[in-house]
């Protein structure tokens, strides 16, 4: 009798998560038809304005094309906050935004230019990227969080 | 009503008498009760190490208590300069200066605005202050302000009551990440501002008014005309 409520609850959670990920998927947008998305379900979903139907942006048009991956080498970009590959990984986002507007919009893309990756302050998979609506503290303190110099 | 005049004259001529004579034999008899030290606090801000955070802003308005329409500090942005992607700005900070020549104290009719003779600060009487803003527009370096809370004029007075009284620097100084400020008694020969006045170039705003400020400014070469 016991054994009988396990199997049932457990077929009524296996249910829902069909219709959950079935309900999910009908939300979410083209990109996620990119066979990258078979493997890389694990990631997360792509959301936000990156994600807009109208721009139809695919995976590879940011992350480079797949080549080898995931056996064998490829030139795939990983866009992480590091400083060594911001000149490479910028390059990337330089396809479509301008410099010139870009420090027009906000004076630190100025000054961070090539040196510091997008990927440190803005954050493009989810819904929204965070720093846009930080607030003057917050944003403060996103800078204090590189440049402090430890006191002698 | 004569004599009642003549009466009060005498009675106050004699209390006042005896308190002076009260006061200089306590002062004789009590050497060690004559006020610490007079100090003279200065702060440097070093253009070149500044990024335009604004850290600094934040915690003097947060801990000075500064309501938002108005500022005791800012910081000034001036550029860009260069091109893309070497492009770069100039930071400067606009504040009180602490003027040991200072035309508010010169102009205010109360005696509100005042130099501290033992720090050297350049403070604010709140009751004192009338509001006729003749000290806003003496002040050549526009930083003072009516303070919409107080309706008195308000300006940075180096966090002496928010801070300095608890024996801590300045809240700008604390919050900076790059230490582009440095706070202290430019009298005491061990202290780090001393050292720097001695060992950097440094320079002050105005100094041809003869105000003789006391924040000095490591200038920023950045933007500078190359010749």
């Amino acid at each position: 009798m016991r054994s009988i409520y396990l199997i049932l609850s457990l077929m009524v959670l296996l249910v829902m998560s069909v219709i959950g990920s079935a309900v999910e998927a009908a939300n979410l947008s083209d990109i996620h038809k990119n066979p990258c998305y078979k493997c890389h379900k694990r990631n997360g979903s792509m959301l936000g304005v990156h994600a807009n139907n109208a721009l139809a942006i695919s995976c590879n048009d940011c992350h480079g094309e797949k080549q080898g991956h995931p056996r064998k080498a490829s030139d795939l970009i990983a866009f992480t906050p590091s400083a060594s590959q911001a000149d490479k990984q910028n390059n990337v986002c330089l396809n479509c935004h301008r410099p010139q507007l870009l420090g027009q919009v906000d004076w630190t893309h100025n000054v961070h230019s090539n040196k510091v990756s997008c990927a440190s302050c803005h954050q493009l998979h989810p819904e929204y990227d965070a720093v846009l609506t930080q607030t003057k503290a917050e944003r403060s303190q996103l800078c204090v969080k590189c440049h402090t110099v430890v006191k002698d | 009503m004569q004599t009642s005049k003549r009466h009060f004259l005498k009675c106050t001529g004699t209390l006042l008498a005896g308190v002076a004579a009260y006061r200089l034999a306590y002062a004789t008899a009590h050497p060690e009760a004559k006020p610490d030290a007079a100090k003279q606090y200065i702060l440097i801000h070093d253009q070149t190490q500044c990024i335009g955070c604004d850290a600094c802003a934040i915690a003097c308005r947060q801990t000075n208590q500064v309501p938002a329409e108005v500022s005791r500090l800012t910081i000034v942005r001036h550029g860009p300069y260069g091109e893309y992607p070497n492009q770069q700005y100039h930071f400067e900070r606009q504040s009180c200066q602490q003027c040991e020549n200072a035309p508010c104290v010169m102009v205010c009719p109360t005696g509100a605005a005042y130099r501290d003779p033992q720090t050297g600060i350049i403070k604010v009487d709140d009751w004192k202050c009338v509001g006729c803003q003749y000290c806003i527009a003496a002040c050549p370096y526009q930083v003072r302000f009516i303070n919409p809370v107080t309706r008195a004029a308000d300006k940075c007075d180096f966090c002496a009551e928010t801070k300095l009284k608890q024996g801590e620097l300045p809240a700008c100084v604390q919050a900076c990440p790059t230490q582009a400020l440095q706070f202290g008694d430019s009298l005491d020969k061990d202290a780090q501002v001393r050292k720097t006045l001695n060992s950097a170039a440094v320079i002050r705003d105005n100094e041809s008014l003869g105000t003789r400020p006391k924040v000095f400014i490591i200038a920023d070469a950045k933007g500078e005309v190359t010749i």
